[in-house]
């Protein structure tokens, strides 16, 4: 079996001729062989001649004598061995005179084709004349050869086959074949379609029998062509196609799709052209096969892409180039109302809303004309007359030449994303709680006031009110957090009735509102509106069962009087707020540059407080504390002082309420804490002796929930007897939370810490807590000091407290003493210790502890 | 004097006769002291076996071999073959004692004899046929039918010592009353095949062999035409060389060859129908004497060699 076209008629001729032509040259070759062979032979002919006779005539005479001697035995034995010598002679006979054969030496029976032969007369007389007869082998005799002429004609076939093959080659390479360039073109030529047909070319018998196959076809299946001879070749095995075979042997001619298993173990989905032709003179079924694995790929993602279009979500339509609406999908119909029959043949416009101009459209139709697409958020109105939003695209299709073909538009439902979006922006700028604006929403309005303001020549004048509710902390801490929502949803809900439409209100933060009227009027209306909003304010509230009464303070900001810029409105505002809530809340201000100075330059201390403990800008001084009847030392109070590298010395009663409402106090009280601490540790170090320091604790440090921890560590960590420690706490901050403050106190003494009231009389102690404080000390305030020698009540106060710290078992010291009649004052009054001026300023460690040291070498 | 006499001729006789170098030089010592060869001093020294050269060299000593390792096994001495190099010599080496032992043919032993009594026969040869026989041969297309036709025909004979080849032969032509100077021609062909061949040939009418070769020949076309009387065949003898008791000795080995397998074996290699040594006495050639002595009588009155 073999995969090459046969043209049988042409090649059979052909073949002959290639036939004659190489047997009539190998006809020649062998002529010339024969006649080159036989002048060959016919040299070697003369030369055997030659040598022949010289051999008889050497026999002839070895023999004469001998023979003349009748001895015979002699005569054998040099015959045997001229014999034996001489393996060409093939026989030796020796004939006596009477014919009588002496002697015959032979080598073979049978008749030798070519010899020599030569009858010799051996003996000089008559009597004695022997014959002695020579034959002897022509060697290499082409006759010798025809002895074996089986051989010969074999040898000489092979011969003619080999080199007339190799001729015919030769002949053929050189393109001398007159005959074979038209036919062997035309045979390549067939061969070549035959074999590079993209498509499988077969041939079955009737019985199915695969006859032969081109090689795209055995690739296709994977077989080789020994499988194809060894028929090992399965093809459409399967019943179902054997129908189709037999109506093709039927004559009818079959195009049909089945599926071919392969050798490599997969399956082909194939195309096959089955029809009846004469092949070798019988019919026989000629088949084209062709692999449609990728036709059926591409089908498939086309009904995939199908499916995905139908069952789009997005609406899509296709139009011609004129408009004309050529298909739709499922979302089209289900977004626009209309159905795929009512669409077909319309123009898209039929979806127009009305809301956008021609200008719109046109400057659509340029971009889509320019770069094939266009993309953006239209109006359209659906078939129920509803006008939705949607997001189109639409893209210009062409073919792979280019060319224009059609428009494709896709488009989804805006309705819900917008709406989604509006709450979105919704939630983005409204405060969930009061459903008022936000922040963000408030800042937006305000920006847009003032560009209206400016823009109306500022004729009007814009205002900003900052609203905060008073003690609103405690409300949470006291109710919780859902009693705090509740009395801020009620005051926005009174906020909100008072401003109506007039303003725009916004919930900033936490208890904090904002108000922006745009149209407020001159400062006389402002404050009307204040005084509405505050009395809102105070009404009386119910939440969580409890009546509260709260109030407000509002900070009032200008434009364009106190700013121009939009965005410093609100911090102005906020800021007359704060200066509302300094001045005693329940109150309005108006913004203040000097206020505001000043929170900004609290603002600057405060950063600049920050790094001053790092920068080592912070110092303690000492100023001791006198036993002023024995003029001892018996102790001092610390005393902290700050040199800012960038403000210079910073005052205290400056630096303190900025650290305190930065909440920095605390790490600088632990701070001071440790400095003082580590001085008593470091002077006993040096001296053997402990000295007291009083340590002043701010408020903010007390309420610290670890405050006594913390002064139990540096006691421990520095290894000081406690009682060297004296903690001066203020009355005010014993006053916020005195039950707290008592437990915290008794915490301290239980440390060991001693404990002291400072500033005594400035506050709003009682003497009911003055007697449940655990304190040491009692220190009066230098406001009853500086008078005492010429004020009786400062005089009568200190008098009493003598009793009393006396009564109470705690010392008392009098604070500010700078002069020396003060000093008389409080001895005769009873006072022991005293601290001011007078006796030292405050000074720094170094100083103070020089101080001390020749106080103790003086004592 | 004589001593040194006979040593410069025996050293001149081993310069010319190189073959008899070794062997001649312990026997010519030997005899120049007058002393024959015991067995006593012959032990160690080797015997001489003298062979006449009835066939070639080559082919004699190949045959004769055998037998001087078997006898010189049995003798204990080795034994050395010396061919004759014609019958001359031969007579020579038994005749003057040169060798101990020797093969001759009977027309020689007779001659030997005749020039050494001494000589002492050993034991004679016996093959297919017990004694030596010859015959008379002519074509068998011959027209000769009888002795008396050989008148004026040529006849070929072998030589004038040979046994069959001419003596007995001229024995069986005189009883019939034919003479050789009735022949038209006769010659010596040297062997007996010659004589077979050259009838064959038809280069003589009648010729005389012995009748091994005729029998070979016959197939070719000869025929008999007398049968000659029978005489002994070749013999063993031993001369006064060797001692007597080693002669026995030799006798004794002989005589038994036929006994065992190796002697068997050496006879047939000594003629392949060779099938014992037997005893022979010296009266076992007198007819052959007569033979002789005629024969001897024709050549030394008619002698001459024609070429038919």
């Amino acid at each position: 079996m073999s995969s090459r076209i046969h043209n049988s008629q042409r090649v059979s001729t052909y073949k002959k001729v290639q036939l004659v032509m190489a047997l009539f040259i190998l006809g020649l070759l062998l002529c010339g062989l024969i006649l080159i062979n036989f002048q060959r032979e016919q040299l070697l002919y003369d030369a055997m001649e030659h040598s022949f006779e010289t051999e008889r005539s050497l026999l002839a005479n070895l023999l004469t004598e001998p023979l003349l001697r009748s001895d015979y035995v002699q005569v054998r034995h040099t015959l045997a061995g001229f014999f034996t010598e001489y393996p060409d002679y093939h026989e030796i006979t020796l004939l006596a005179p009477n014919g009588f054969e002496v002697f015959r030496f032979i080598r073979s029976e049978g008749e030798v084709l070519h010899q020599l032969q030569a009858q010799v007369e051996v003996g000089s007389e008559a009597h004695n004349r022997h014959t002695l007869i020579l034959k002897k082998y022509v060697i290499g005799s082409t006759l010798q050869w025809a002895q074996n002429i089986w051989l010969v004609g074999l040898v000489v076939l092979i011969f003619l086959a080999v080199f007339g093959r190799l001729l015919w080659v030769m002949v053929r390479s050189f393109g001398l074949d007159p005959l074979s360039s038209e036919m062997e073109l035309q045979q390549r030529s067939y061969q070549s379609i035959f074999d590079n047909c993209p498509d499988g070319i077969l041939v079955r018998d009737c019985a199915g029998k695969l006859l032969m196959a081109n090689e795209p076809f055995l690739h296709m299946l994977g077989y080789s062509a020994v499988d194809l001879q060894n028929n090992k070749v399965q093809f459409l095995n399967k019943c179902d196609a054997c129908k189709n075979f037999d109506t093709v042997l039927a004559g009818k001619s079959m195009v049909f799709e089945c599926e071919q298993d392969t050798n490599m173990g997969t399956t082909l989905p194939l195309e096959i052209h089955s029809v009846r032709i004469s092949f070798g003179g019988t019919s026989a079924v000629l088949s084209t096969v062709r692999d449609i694995s990728q036709r059926c790929e591409k089908e498939w993602h086309l009904r995939q892409l199908s499916l995905v279009v139908e069952n789009n979500t997005e609406g899509m339509l296709v139009t011609d180039m004129s408009g004309k609406i050529l298909a739709v999908n499922r979302a089209f119909t289900q977004i626009s109302g209309y159905t795929e029959a009512e669409v077909l043949g319309e123009n898209p416009r039929i979806l127009q809303s009305g809301l956008h101009k021609s200008e719109f459209y046109r400057h659509m139709w340029t971009q889509l004309l320019k770069s094939g697409l266009w993309q953006g958020e239209i109006w359209n109105r659906n078939k129920g007359g509803n006008i939705y939003p949607e997001w189109l695209t639409i893209r210009r299709l062409e073919d792979e030449q280019g060319k224009f073909k059609s428009y494709v538009a896709v488009f989804s439902d805006l309705s819900a994303q917008k709406a989604q979006e509006e709450k979105f922006t919704y939630l983005a700028q409204t405060d969930l709680l009061t459903s008022l604006p936000n922040q963000m929403l408030f800042r937006d309005r305000l920006q847009q006031a003032v560009i209206r303001a400016d823009g109306e020549s500022g004729r009007n004048m814009l205002v900003v009110m900052a609203i905060g509710l008073d003690h609103f902390k405690k409300i949470n801490e006291s109710l919780g957090h859902n009693a705090g929502d509740q009395v801020v949803v009620e005051i926005a809900r009174r906020l909100r009735e008072c401003v109506q439409e007039t303003g725009t209100l916004s919930r900033l933060r936490g208890d904090e509102f904002a108000l922006l009227l745009p149209d407020a009027g001159d400062k006389h209306a402002i404050r009307i509106v204040a005084e509405q909003l505050l009395s809102a304010m105070r009404e009386p509230l119910h939440v969580a069962d409890v009546d509260l009464f709260m109030t407000g303070s509002i900070g009032i900001a200008l434009y364009p009087q106190d700013t121009k810029e939009h965005g410093l409105l609100l911090q102005q505002a906020d800021v007359a707020m704060h200066q509302a809530k300094d001045r005693g809340r329940d109150r309005f201000c108006f913004f203040s540059a000097e206020f505001s100075a000043e929170i900004t330059e609290d603002l600057k201390l405060e950063a600049l407080l920050h790094k001053a403990l790092e920068n080592r800008e912070l110092l303690l001084y000492y100023q001791p504390q006198m036993d002023i009847t024995t003029g001892e030392i018996v102790g001092a109070e610390a005393l902290l002082r700050w040199n800012s590298a960038e403000l210079g010395w910073v005052p205290p009663d400056r630096m303190i309420p900025v650290a305190e409402n930065s909440g920095l106090i605390v790490v600088i009280g632990t701070w001071v804490l440790e400095q003082a601490v580590e001085l008593i540790q470091r002077y006993h170090i040096r001296s053997g002796r402990w000295m007291r320091l009083a340590v002043n604790v701010s408020a903010v440090q007390f309420m610290q929930d670890d405050f006594a921890d913390i002064v139990a560590g540096v006691v421990e960590r520095y290894a000081i007897p406690p009682s060297c420690l004296e903690l001066e706490l203020t009355e005010s901050l014993m006053l916020r939370d005195v039950e707290k403050a008592i437990v915290r106190m008794k915490v301290l003494r239980h440390l060991g810490v001693s404990l002291a009231l400072d500033d005594f009389g400035t506050g709003y102690t009682s003497l009911a807590y003055l007697k449940r404080f655990p304190i040491d000390k009692i220190k009066l305030d230098r406001a009853f000091v500086t008078d005492i020698h010429k004020n009786l009540t400062d005089a009568a106060l200190a008098q009493s407290l003598v009793a009393f710290t006396h009564v109470m078992g705690c010392k008392l010291v009098a604070e500010g003493v700078e002069e020396q009649i003060q000093a008389e004052c409080l001895v005769r009054m009873g006072f022991k210790y005293a601290q001011g001026y007078l006796y030292a300023k405050p000074q720094p460690e170094d100083e103070f502890v020089a101080l001390l040291e020749a106080a103790e070498d003086k004592a | 004097m004589l001593r040194w006499l006979l040593l410069a001729l025996m050293a001149v006789h081993l310069i010319l006769v190189p073959g008899a170098r070794v062997s001649v030089a312990g026997n010519c010592v030997a005899k120049a002291c007058g002393e024959t060869r015991t067995h006593g001093e012959t032990e160690g020294q080797g015997l001489i076996f003298g062979v006449h050269p009835f066939l070639p060299a080559a082919e004699l000593n190949q045959r004769f071999s055998p037998l001087m390792k078997y006898l010189g096994a049995r003798i204990g001495l080795p034994i050395e073959l010396k061919i004759a190099s014609d019958h001359a010599e031969a007579v020579e080496l038994c005749a003057a004692a040169k060798v101990d032992l020797a093969f001759v043919g009977p027309t020689l032993y007779v001659e030997i004899i005749q020039q050494n009594p001494r000589i002492v026969p050993l034991g004679t040869v016996r093959g297919a046929y017990p004694r030596l026989r010859g015959v008379v041969v002519v074509r068998e297309d011959s027209p000769i039918a009888k002795i008396e036709d050989l008148k004026s025909s040529r006849m070929a004979f072998v030589a004038p010592e040979t046994t069959a080849g001419f003596q007995v032969a001229l024995h069986v032509l005189a009883e019939s009353g034919v003479h050789p100077q009735d022949l038209a021609g006769y010659s010596f062909l040297g062997n007996h095949a010659n004589v077979g061949y050259a009838v064959l040939a038809g280069r003589f009418e009648a010729g005389a062999m012995k009748y091994e070769i005729f029998k070979k020949l016959q197939s070719q076309g000869l025929r008999v035409l007398a049968y000659m009387p029978e005489v002994v065949d070749q013999t063993f003898l031993a001369t006064e060389r060797l001692e007597p008791q080693l002669a026995e000795k030799v006798k004794s080995i002989l005589l038994r060859m036929d006994t065992c397998p190796e002697g068997i074996k050496v006879l047939a290699q000594l003629r392949a129908d060779f099938t014992g040594i037997y005893p022979v006495v010296d009266a076992d050639f007198d007819a052959l004497r007569l033979y002789i002595d005629y024969a001897q009588r024709f050549l030394r009155d008619n002698y001459e060699q024609q070429n038919p």
